[in-house]
Parts: C-alpha cells; sequence; structure tokens
C-alpha cells in the first residue's frame, strides 16, 4: 500500500472515523496500535516481528533503569540489541529477505529513547500501549519523522478531541505532501530517471537539468511523505516532528542541516555530536565530531559506499565552511556588505543550493564510475533534452511550490494572516492541481528504502 | 451543547468541502473532458475523428509502429479503398479494441482492418506503455459515452475504476496536450504520420541474436480474441501484419498472437525482417518515411493478392 494510493486514503478516512467514535482513549490508543500493525504487517509479516522486537526491547530497557544499579552495561547491551536487526538487514543483506521497512526509522527512535532514559532526560515509560504507539504510530512508521519521547509520549497521556483546526490543517498537510509528490517529485523523476540511467547519451545541459531536478525530487519526495505523516498525525490530534524547514533556502551547509530531514539530524545532534563533545571543544575535536556524524549519517542510509561518500562530501564541506567563516566574513567586511544584505543572503542561498545538488549525485549514481562519467559529461554542452509536456507540468508544480516557499520564508517571522489562504480555497486548488498535472504512476517514495 | 455546537460546525465544514470538490470537479473536469472530446485539431482531433466521424473503408490499427508504418495513400491508391491510420504511440490491444468497439457502437464498420502487431500486444508490458492503464487514460474522457470504452474501465482494477468517477482525473496530463491540439494546425487527414531522417543506433546485422520475453498477460490475449470475434460478427475482414523492424522482436509473444491467428483463420504477414538496409529506419523501431513507402506498397500488394486468392 503506497501511502498515495486510493487504499490508503480509504484506511485513513476509516481509522480517523473510529479512532474518533471510540470514547476511551486507552481503547483507541489500542485501535491505533493494531492499525499501526496491521498496516506494517500488510508489506511483509516478518516485518512485524522484527518491530515488535525493537518495541519489546527498548520498553524494557527503559523499566529496567528503574531497578538496576549498573546502568551503563544495561544501556550498551540495549542499544546493542536494538541495533542487531538493522545491522543484520541492513549491512549483512539476508538473501531472500527484504530489508524491514522503517527499519532504521524506528530503531533510532528506539535508541533516543533508551538513551533519553538513561541519562534522566525523561521519565520512563510505564504503559506498553503508549510506548508501542510511539513507536508504531503507522504515519510515520515507513519513514519518520523520527519521534521524541519527550514530545510524543506526552501527547498520548490525554484524549485528543476532535477539532476542525485539526482536521483542516491537517487535511492541507496531507494534500501538500501529495502535491509535493505526485506533481513535483513524479515529474521530475520521469526526467532524472530518463537522464540519469542512459547518462552516457545525454549531454552536460541535460545532466545539470538532471541534478537540479534531482535536488528538487528528493526534497519533494520526502518532505511530501512527512507532511502526509505530519497531516495524518494532525488529523488525529497529535503534532508529530516538522521535518523540513525550506531546507534549499539555507544559506550555508550548518544551516541546511538544521532545516533538512531535522528528526535526524536532531537525533545524531542529541545523541552522537554533543555527546562527544559538540562545538565547544578543540578544532581537531570538532572536525572529528563532525566527521563521525556524517560518516554516520551516510552510513545510516545504507550500505553502499556512495552514502558514505556523500557523508565524507558534506563533512568537507560543513569544515571547509567553519574554516573559512571569519575570512568570508573580512572579505564580505572589505565590500561594505553586512550579513543582513538581501544579495549576500540570496548569494549563498544560491551556491549552498549548488553545492548540496552536486551531493546528491552520490544519493542518485549507483556507483562512483557513474558519478566521475557525470561530471566528465557536464562540460559537453548541446541543445538539452527536453521532453516538453512532462516538463511544463512539473513548472506549474514548481512554481507553486516555489511561491508557497518563498512566501512563507519572507513572512515567517511577521503576521501569518498576510500569506494565509482560505483554507477551502487551499484544499480545492490543491485537489483540482493534483489531480490534472499529477503523475500518479510514480511509484513508492524514495526514502522508503532506508 | 457547546460539544453539540462543535460537532455541527464541523459537519458543516466537512459538507462544504465536499459540495465544493464536487462542484470543482464537475465544473472543471467536465470543461476539460468537453474540450478534450471537441478538439479537432492535432492528435487529439486525429483520435476523435477516428471515433466520432470516421467512415473510410480500411482502418489501420496498432501502435506507433502502425502510425509510422502505413502509407495510407499507397494503400488506399492500391487497394482502390479509402483508408485511415489509427495508430498510436503506446498503445496495444485494449486502446485498438475499445476504439473499433466505439466506431462500430456508432454505426462505423470498415471493410478490412489491418492491424499492425507487436509482442507487447500479447506479453506484460515492462515499462508505462503498452498496458491497460495507458489506454483507459488515453480514453476517458469518454467515459460515459461509448459502452466499449465503459467496458475497458471494468475490467481494470477498482481503484482505477474509483479515481476515474472524477472528472477531473479523466483529463489528468490532458491539459497542455488540449491546448497543444486546440492551436495545432494539423487537421484530421488519413492519419499517417511519416519520420524523416535516419537515427538508427543498432547494427542491423545483429538482429536476430538478443530476444528477451515477458510472460503472457492473459487479459491481453482475452481482448485479442475479443477483436477477432467482434470482426468476424461484424464480418470485418483483419490482417494482421508484423512490420519491418531494425531490433529483435520476442518471438515467444508472437508465437501465441500466430497461434491465435491460426486458430481464427486469420491473414497473417510477418514483414519483421524484411528491410535490410538501415537507411529506411527512423530509429531501431521505425520506419522513415522511405521505408513506410516502400513497406505500404509491398503490404498492398499482399493484401490484394490475398482478397483475390481468397
Amino acid at each position: 500500500m503506497t501511502f498515495t494510493s486510493i487504499e490508503f486514503l480509504l484506511f485513513l478516512l476509516i481509522i480517523i472515523i473510529v479512532y474518533y467514535l471510540i470514547p476511551n482513549n486507552t481503547w483507541r490508543k489500542f485501535f491505533l496500535v493494531v492499525s499501526s500493525c496491521f498496516v506494517y504487517g500488510c508489506w511483509e509479516s516478518y516485518f512485524l516481528l522484527i518491530l515488535l522486537l525493537d518495541i519489546g526491547v527498548a520498553f524494557s530497557s527503559g523499566l529496567l533503569f528503574q531497578h538496576q544499579v549498573r546502568r551503563k552495561p544495561l544501556v550498551i547491551v540495549s542499544i546493542i540489541l536494538l541495533l542487531v536487526p538493522l545491522s543484520v538487514f541492513k549491512y549483512m543483506t539476508i538473501r531472500s529477505f527484504a530489508l524491514p521497512l522503517g527499519i532504521s526509522f524506528y530503531t533510532f527512535i528506539c535508541i533516543g529513547y533508551v538513551l533519553d532514559v538513561y541519562w534522566n532526560r525523561i521519565k520512563v515509560e510505564h504503559s506498553i500501549l503508549d510506548f508501542s504507539l510511539f513507536v508504531c504510530f503507522f504515519p510515520q512508521i515507513a519513514s519518520g519523522p523520527i519521534a521524541r519521547a519527550s514530545q510524543m509520549l506526552p501527547q498520548l497521556k490525554d484524549k485528543r478531541l476532535l477539532s476542525i483546526e485539526n482536521l483542516s490543517s491537517g487535511m492541507r498537510m496531507l494534500l501538500w505532501g501529495f502535491f509535493m509528490k505526485l506533481v513535483i517529485s513524479n515529474r521530475a523523476g520521469i526526467y532524472v530517471d530518463a537522464v540519469f540511467q542512459n547518462y552516457e547519451l545525454h549531454n552536460g545541459v541535460s545532466l545539470l537539468i538532471g541534478i537540479f531536478l534531482y535536488s528538487i525530487r528528493i526534497y519533494c519526495d520526502f518532505a511530501g511523505y512527512s507532511l502526509i505523516a505530519l497531516g495524518c498525525g494532525r488529523m488525529m490530534g497529535y503534532r508529530l516532528m516538522n521535518n523540513f524547514d525550506r531546507p534549499y533556502f539555507s544559506p550555508s551547509i550548518a544551516i541546511f542541516w538544521r532545516r533538512w530531514h531535522i528528526s535526524l539530524y536532531s537525533w545524531f545532534r542529541d545523541y552522537v555530536y554533543i555527546p562527544l563533545g559538540g562545538s565547544h571543544c578543540a578544532r581537531t575535536r570538532l572536525f572529528f565530531n563532525i566527521a563521525v556524524v556524517f560518516i554516520l549519517s551516510g552510513l545510516w542510509h545504507g550500505v553502499a559506499y556512495t552514502y558514505l561518500l556523500w557523508g565524507i562530501y558534506h563533512c568537507i564541506l560543513s569544515c571547509i565552511e567553519r574554516v573559512t567563516s571569519s575570512s568570508r566574513e573580512r572579505l564580505w567586511a572589505s565590500f561594505g556588505i553586512l550579513e543582513s544584505n538581501r544579495i549576500r543572503r540570496m548569494m549563498n542561498v544560491i551556491v549552498t543550493f549548488i553545492l548540496v545538488s552536486f551531493g546528491w549525485l552520490f544519493f542518485a549514481m549507483p556507483d562512483i564510475h557513474s558519478v566521475l562519467g557525470v561530471i566528465r559529461r557536464i562540460v559537453i554542452w548541446d541543445v538539452p533534452f527536453l521532453p516538453v509536456t512532462n516538463l511544463a507540468y512539473f513548472l506549474i508544480g514548481f512554481v507553486v511550490l516555489l511561491g508557497k516557499e518563498v512566501l512563507e520564508e519572507l513572512y515567517s517571522n511577521r503576521d501569518d494572516s498576510r500569506i494565509s489562504m482560505n483554507p477551502y480555497c487551499t484544499i480545492i486548488l490543491l485537489v483540482v492541481m493534483i489531480l490534472l498535472f499529477g503523475a500518479m504512476g510514480g511509484g513508492q517514495f524514495i526514502y522508503f528504502k532506508y | 451543547m457547546a460539544k453539540r455546537k462543535k460537532i455541527r460546525q464541523l459537519l458543516q465544514s466537512l459538507f462544504v468541502t465536499m459540495v465544493l470538490l464536487i462542484a470543482a470537479d464537475q465544473i472543471l473536469g467536465g470543461i476539460c473532458c468537453y474540450l478534450y472530446r471537441n478538439t479537432s485539431t492535432g492528435e487529439i482531433g486525429q483520435q476523435n475523428y477516428c471515433i466520432t466521424a470516421a467512415n473510410e473503408r480500411v482502418l489501420i490499427l496498432g501502435s506507433s509502429r502502425a502510425l509510422h508504418h502505413y502509407d495510407t495513400e499507397i494503400i488506399s491508391d492500391s487497394l482502390n479503398l479509402s483508408c485511415l491510420n489509427a495508430g498510436l504511440h503506446g498503445q496495444c490491444i485494449y486502446y485498438q479494441y475499445a476504439l473499433l468497439s466505439a466506431c462500430l457502437e456508432r454505426g462505423y464498420k470498415p471493410d478490412l482492418i489491418i492491424m499492425d502487431i507487436v509482442e507487447r500486444d500479447i506479453e506484460i508490458s515492462w515499462d508505462e506503455f503498452f498496458n491497460l492503464d495507458v489506454a483507459i487514460a488515453q480514453l476517458s474522457p469518454y467515459i460515459g459515452s461509448y459502452r466499449s470504452i465503459d467496458s475497458l474501465l471494468s475490467v481494470s482494477p477498482w481503484q482505477k475504476q474509483v479515481a476515474n468517477c472524477s472528472l477531473l482525473y479523466r483529463c489528468n496530463s490532458k491539459i497542455i496536450d488540449i491546448v497543444r491540439d486546440q492551436i495545432s494546425d494539423r487537421v484530421p487527414d488519413n492519419g499517417f504520420l511519416p519520420l524523416s531522417g535516419n537515427r538508427i543506433n543498432v547494427n542491423i546485422s545483429e538482429r536476430g541474436q538478443i530476444h528477451q520475453s515477458f510472460p503472457v498477460e492473459p487479459l491481453k490475449s482475452i481482448f485479442l480474441q475479443k477483436l477477432i470475434t467482434l470482426c468476424q460478427s461484424n464480418k470485418i475482414s483483419l490482417f494482421f501484419v508484423i512490420s519491418p523492424s531494425c531490433s529483435d522482436i520476442s518471438h515467444d509473444g508472437l508465437r501465441d498472437i500466430h497461434r491465435i491467428a491460426d486458430q481464427n483463420y486469420i491473414p497473417f504477414l510477418d514483414m519483421e525482417w524484411a528491410f535490410d538496409d538501415a537507411a529506411l529506419f527512423y530509429d531501431d523501431t521505425h520506419l522513415n518515411k522511405e521505408g513506410a513507402r516502400k513497406f505500404s506498397q509491398m503490404l498492398a500488394s499482399w493484401v490484394k493478392r490475398y482478397a483475390m486468392e481468397e
């Protein structure tokens, strides 16, 4: 069941109706856990066993922390136990067994909980029902956001009331997610697949368009999924963690990583980077910490060495950015241009976008040979491959999204009413655009494979 | 009291949203479908002509290979019968059956149908073309107007049937085509679209070495048989033809088509390897204008000879 299918929409509708018809909060949560397990088990039944195993390990570890004097060995054992299924399925590639969907996401949710309890950041959760729902809540199980216990568990304690605001904003999030996936990502994907799968036959201009479109595709695909998850959660009264904050408007690599896949990179920040010493340490140690985070981040995406190279690429960019920050500042100052200058900010945004987009090549191509092949061909300029109809549909969607994000970026700290639109208009416009311009057969979300 | 008021407000909002959505779908989707069905120029205009106005005595059916290979003027002159080429890029047996049924439903009955055969008329499609979805998408603005097109939808998965309740969905990915064809100056003609030039990138002498087959799609076999039955019950002469190709056509799929043709006494002309001259091809699978001219001459004389023998 794909999240953009009619089956999913019908499933969601039934879940929401039944959820609000159940008067008791415990039964509601029980219903959501059963539904989430059903959705998850629909993909492969053995996926469910691994999920339940992880839930069991993390939950019992939390309980044991209360009584155990030697907490350190316990936390190590718990984390190892949680990492075993991930390592076995993801990095050892068992033949005839598919990678359990979302295993990287829920393993990190469980590890985060165990560490939070170990560091006394949160209280131990005593309800297996609440804990199970926190880990396996169906909108976030496949590709996050990676929920935090401190944010999610308190929400599960109270009964969520049916409200127009939640339903309306949830529905709009859901529709924006569909719009980003079906109208933009799938359309961009048609061009990207055509060009990158036969990059030897395409010239530099086509490949540059392909790189640009891949950046838009991966953003709209993943942010689209995250919005669908957030929308589903919101319609049931839960606020899941926001995963994207207009990352392509970031003026630096460091800021980009605060706005891209926020739930993962804040996870790395809180559970890896800060415990290693964060940025309050000697420069060499700082670079080491950055390297650890980005290498782990690359490996989190998969066993392919291209992911590792992608991590190293971003590590190098981040280190260079830190090393050159004061000299770049002096250079700007010599021209009398302050940090608040709009042109300077725009230039920074463009440079960051180009650097990030180039890095996506490691994601898009299957091996380093292909990455180098694309780079070599970029210098060959000729008339590009332009499937006009598909690109026109993409452009319609892209312009709408760009307009929305520019307005949000410009007015995010000001009066929201200046950019808000009537909810009815938003819903109808989005539905009309999805139905008219969407590429419906675009397949599964990219991040479902991680 | 407050709770009841809240629920009433909520139900009102949901009702208004639903009404607005249905209204937008029916009005905007209705306009789009109307524009599609009433486009009289370009590719859509050509299809509309075939469904709503064609009366030629020879009808060519098939995919892009039919569209680019069958020079209707030559066939028409040789057979002394008017001829229409209704080939369409990426379409297979589903589209051809629905198109012919719609023509018959309107009362147009050709005397002779030449169907260009490719293996993907019976094998499972490995890409987004040559399948039921693409046939339904092409004809969906006609849903409700022709029983034959509705029947095509009825064999599709329930999700497709639900989605096609929306008029907007029926016009999915068609707006730009509609606008383009509305301003196109290509008026409906005999349908043949020649390709100029030569972009071939395979060695013609290496033909016959690569065979990649896919399993037979049972529903395609059923529709192939249905098309044959439709022609037989309407006393329409049907010919199956494999037009020249530069690359390989899977022979596993073609064997099944051959078998069905033999069982139903359908004349079958296999000209896959009739041309060895790469200059007659536009690309791996399509003839260019010169190739189409030569092929059409050969085809017309074969049809003529066959008709005389019969």
